[in-house]
């Protein structure tokens, strides 16, 4: 097992109260795959990331957590428990590609930053080297002609190529990719989601991939996790997950999509898109029992007094689901 | 267009508009002095003005020509620093004030570098911590800074070592041609000039950087490893100097107009000095001549800045800073 | 009222805000109560030229003997009270000015920018200079060309409020509607320009009571038989080696006013537009 997070809980401080982002979230990528934890705005996903990451904004507060990489524990409760391993052990690929490079340097020197760490001791011009390679793997065009150029010559697409590289250079364990392409023209999500893999096959890490997406995820992924509010509420590997989803709201996540061949109609207002009903719960007033409670189209006494715990779906180990329903008498 | 071709076309537009604020100032200063009421040979001249003098000044200047032709000869000969002649001393009005430039530029430059070494470091530190009893202290200290008045700075310190300890000279510019003696005299106006600048400069710098420190390409380099004092000190640090130097351009004008309360204090010849002097003794061409000047080094000095935020930042050379 | 007493109260939540405020009552004590208490500023006394500060002259005298301490507390009004005025005039004509060149747009908007920035371009102390020594310099003509020296900048930021101000629909609204040009200035151009117009000016204030103690140090300002810190401060200069202390007294003076009033224009900046944050 290469990557495993385990009772992971954040708290944020906010000045209407402490609200709780996480709520023990344990999740186990394999080495070599692509794990993707999907979750409406506000689940907590990034989160996950940043507290992995030990990025999370001066407001929040790890309350328990333990992450183990390649073999080492880290206790996340401690402010910068994995700082170490920043651009050696793990690294990053953001949302928005137009912010994520800094404006007055070269596309060169940012790469080269990160080989001053990976591989200290290297001269300019092997890190130069290193870094165009780089450029040439994530098929940037152009690659020498890039080193020099600033991040606004290029154009959001590229740019995702270039902390792509910035990632491939520092050769992580475990790659996170926070909604990689949401920001990026749906042409160029195909294109940057085939660099990532590409990336993954050649290093051969483990890689979490935070999306909104269920189609990014049955597309390209090898196993989910599905947060809802702070909580786990189903994980295993795509194909189990998507033949029968343990949860209710898995299921109806899955209803939302809309296939690409379905009939459209002519006149918008006449298309017919399912939405789950209802509002995610207050983050500071945790309702008792089920979570997904209130929005959960089949939810029964018990469900509003008793919390579920995480049980094994069609008596798979590798799939599991925080549903009452799945609970054996 | 390439970026070379780029700078270019940045340098040529921002070249216009400085000639073009050269020009306006030149017709402001222009019409000035010709709309001061009574007869101008008596106020160019004042009580030096003889019958033979005002002769020469209408001639000169060509008073008994048309407001346009006088406005041509004026611009004209100030762009070729033809100043005419001084009455007073019967020397040409450019050496004048050639000779005192040097040593106002010495001291302008001295202390904005001293500013600068002294200020961005204060700002860094007080960024790295903010909130703290630190950040906190510096802020009132960069404040009073500020607020002390240039002129409060250069007679306190004028009293400590005029008065109290002897360890600089307290007048003069030094002898010419001894470089040591010349530095020693520049000190004391220098710190006296500085002063406010040390507070300007800090204050700005940390604010820019606690913005360029929330932007999300610093996280990016958090989350490759770079150490914190390589983000604030060179990335951040790089991006927040663009609106402190901008700043500094804006601000040079008042450091050559602080300048003259420095010089007099100190009895230091320089641009500021003679324009009092010459004011005290209504000699008007020297003072036209030295604000024409000052005017074309405040607008040049705020072009090499612009030169020097387009190398820090390439996009203010693209357009889209 | 109440509006004023709950921003006094926002301005005391913070300690730079307490800090300014205690500094310019303090100054304002000063300035207000010193002449009552004190002897008559022009009271001429040669046999005690160059007093030290003792129980007679609380701060000494000076080369004709007069009490210091009352020339310093009348020449702290006289500053103060030329700044204020010298502030409120440029605020007043620069903010009608911008509002002007703001709304009427086309050349004139662009004619009155370009002033400004030729105004800009000269330093500001000798522009002043210049226009005093060019044009006299008695009391009125020495606030007038000091107020010509501030103008631009109250212009530059009310005619960038008022070009927001004029796209905005409800003031396109009430244009279509006809009503009356100064109806509309009034009802909203006024309120809204007011509040940045009123944080510049008391971030200008301090800068302008240094302007005038620098200029009246120079002789350009301030005419005897009136004295304001910056010809106290000349005089005392002059006899510096005689005795040290009027410099002082008078410079400490300046120093307080000009911290207080920076200290209380920010934190006033504070409450009126939070938003703001950084240094000027």
């Amino acid at each position: 097992m290469a990557i495993s997070l385990r009772n992971l809980s954040v708290n944020y401080s906010l000045q209407q109260g402490t609200a709780h982002a996480l709520r023990g979230v344990s999740l186990d990528i394999e080495k070599g795959q692509m794990h993707g934890l999907v979750g409406e705005s506000g689940s907590g996903k990034s989160t996950v990331a940043f507290a992995l990451m030990g990025l999370l904004a001066n407001n929040a507060n790890v309350t328990s957590g333990t992450a183990t990489i390649e073999g080492k524990s880290f206790d996340l409760t401690k402010r910068n428990a994995t700082a170490d391993l920043r651009g050696r052990g793990m690294a990053m690929i953001f949302q928005d590609p137009m912010l994520s490079l800094n404006p007055v340097f070269t596309i060169g020197t940012q790469l080269c930053e990160v080989l001053r760490r990976r591989t200290p001791g290297s001269d300019r011009k092997t890190q130069g080297a290193m870094a165009e390679d780089a450029l040439a793997k994530v098929r940037l065009s152009n690659p020498g002609r890039r080193m020099n150029q600033y991040p606004h010559e290029l154009s959001g697409g590229m740019r995702q190529r270039v902390v792509i590289a910035m990632a491939l250079l520092s050769e992580p364990a475990l790659l996170i990719a926070d909604e990689p392409t949401t920001a990026l023209d749906v042409t160029v999500e195909a294109q940057i989601m085939r660099e990532i893999i590409g990336l993954r096959d050649r290093i051969g890490c483990a890689v979490l991939l935070i999306t909104h997406s269920l189609g990014l995820v049955t597309e390209y992924c090898d196993a989910i996790s599905v947060l809802y509010a702070g909580e786990k509420l189903e994980s295993g590997t795509v194909r189990q997950v998507q033949r029968q989803p343990g949860h209710p709201y898995t299921r109806m996540l899955f209803d939302c999509e809309v296939p690409i061949d379905r009939e459209r109609h002519a006149d918008a207002s006449q298309n017919r898109f399912t939405v789950i009903a209802g509002d995610l719960p207050d983050p500071r007033r945790r309702p008792p029992g089920c979570i997904f409670n209130a929005r959960c189209d089949v939810s029964f006494e018990d469900c509003a007094v008793v919390s579920p715990g995480d049980y094994p779906v069609r008596n798979d180990d590798s799939h599991s689901a925080r549903c009452l329903r799945l609970a054996t008498p | 267009m390439t970026r070379s071709q780029r700078t270019a076309a940045f340098i040529a537009s921002r070249l216009a508009s400085v000639m073009l604020t050269i020009a306006g100032a030149t017709l402001l200063l222009f019409l000035m002095v010709r709309l001061v009421p009574g007869d101008f040979t008596s106020v160019m001249l004042g009580p030096r003005a003889t019958p033979v003098l005002r002769a020469q000044i209408t001639h000169d200047m060509g008073l008994d020509r048309s407001m346009v032709e006088q406005l041509w000869l004026f611009a004209s000969r100030a762009a070729t620093g033809n100043f005419g002649e001084d009455v007073v001393s019967h020397r040409p009005i450019l050496d004048i004030v050639l000779d005192v430039v040097p040593n106002t530029l010495a001291l302008a430059f001295s202390a904005l570098a001293l500013a600068m070494v002294v200020g961005i470091p204060i700002g860094v530190i007080a960024a790295l911590k903010p909130g703290s009893w630190l950040d906190s202290g510096l802020a009132l200290l960069s404040i009073s800074f500020i607020t002390t008045p240039t002129l409060v700075v250069s007679v306190i310190l004028f009293l400590i070592f005029a008065i109290g300890l002897h360890w600089l000279p307290v007048a003069g510019a030094g002898n010419p041609g001894d470089i040591a003696d010349r530095l020693q005299h520049l000190v004391l106006p220098s710190v006296a000039l500085a002063l406010g600048w040390v507070g300007y400069i800090s204050r700005l710098v940390r604010a820019a950087l606690l913005d360029t420190l929330a932007e999300l390409h610093v996280r990016t380099l958090r989350a490759y490893g770079v150490s914190e004092y390589r983000i604030v000190g060179l990335y951040a640090l790089k991006l927040a100097l663009v609106p402190v130097v901008s700043i500094l351009g804006i601000g040079l004008g008042d450091l050559i107009g602080s300048s003259v309360v420095v010089e007099i204090i100190f009895a230091r010849p320089g641009i500021g000095s003679l324009i009092f002097n010459s004011i005290a003794q209504r000699n008007y061409p020297v003072v036209q001549a030295c604000i024409v000047f000052i005017v074309a080094f405040y607008i040049v000095a705020n072009l090499v800045v612009d030169m020097i935020n387009a190398g820090l930042d390439p996009r203010i050379a693209a357009g889209r800073g | 009222m109440s509006g004023i007493f709950a921003t006094l109260k926002r301005i005391c939540s913070e300690r730079d805000g307490r800090l300014g405020l205690a500094f310019t009552c303090l100054i304002l004590m000063f300035a207000l109560v010193g002449p009552l208490v004190s002897p008559d500023p022009n009271a001429i006394d040669i046999k005690a030229r160059f007093a030290a500060p003792g129980l007679a002259h609380l701060l000494g005298t000076d080369n004709l003997g007069r009490d210091l301490l009352a020339r310093t507390s009348v020449g702290t009004r006289y500053a103060l009270t030329l700044a204020v005025i010298i502030v409120v005039i440029s605020s007043i004509i620069g903010s009608l000015i911008g509002i002007i060149a703001g709304i009427v747009g086309s050349w004139i908007d662009r004619a009155v920018a370009a002033v400004f920035d030729i105004v800009n371009a000269f330093p500001p102390l000798i522009l002043a200079f210049a226009l005093i020594a060019l044009y006299g310099n008695g009391s009125a003509t020495f606030v007038l060309l000091v107020t010509v020296v501030f103008i631009p900048q109250f212009g530059r930021m009310a005619r960038a409020r008022a070009k927001t101000l004029r796209n905005l629909s409800f003031i396109e609204a009430e244009r279509m509607l006809a009503v009356h040009p100064i109806t509309i200035v009034v009802r909203h151009y006024l309120p809204n320009v007011a509040g940045p117009i009123i944080v510049l000016a008391s971030m200008n204030l301090p800068v302008v009571i240094a302007f005038e103690a620098s200029l009246s140090f120079l002789g350009f300002g301030v005419q005897p038989p009136k004295s304001s810190l910056g010809t106290l401060i000349k005089d005392g200069f002059i006899s510096i080696n005689q005795s040290w202390w009027p410099t002082v007294a008078a410079a400490l003076v300046l120093a307080i006013a000009t911290l207080g009033a920076t200290l209380l224009g920010e934190a006033l900046r504070r409450v009126i537009d939070p938003k703001s944050t950084r240094a000027r």
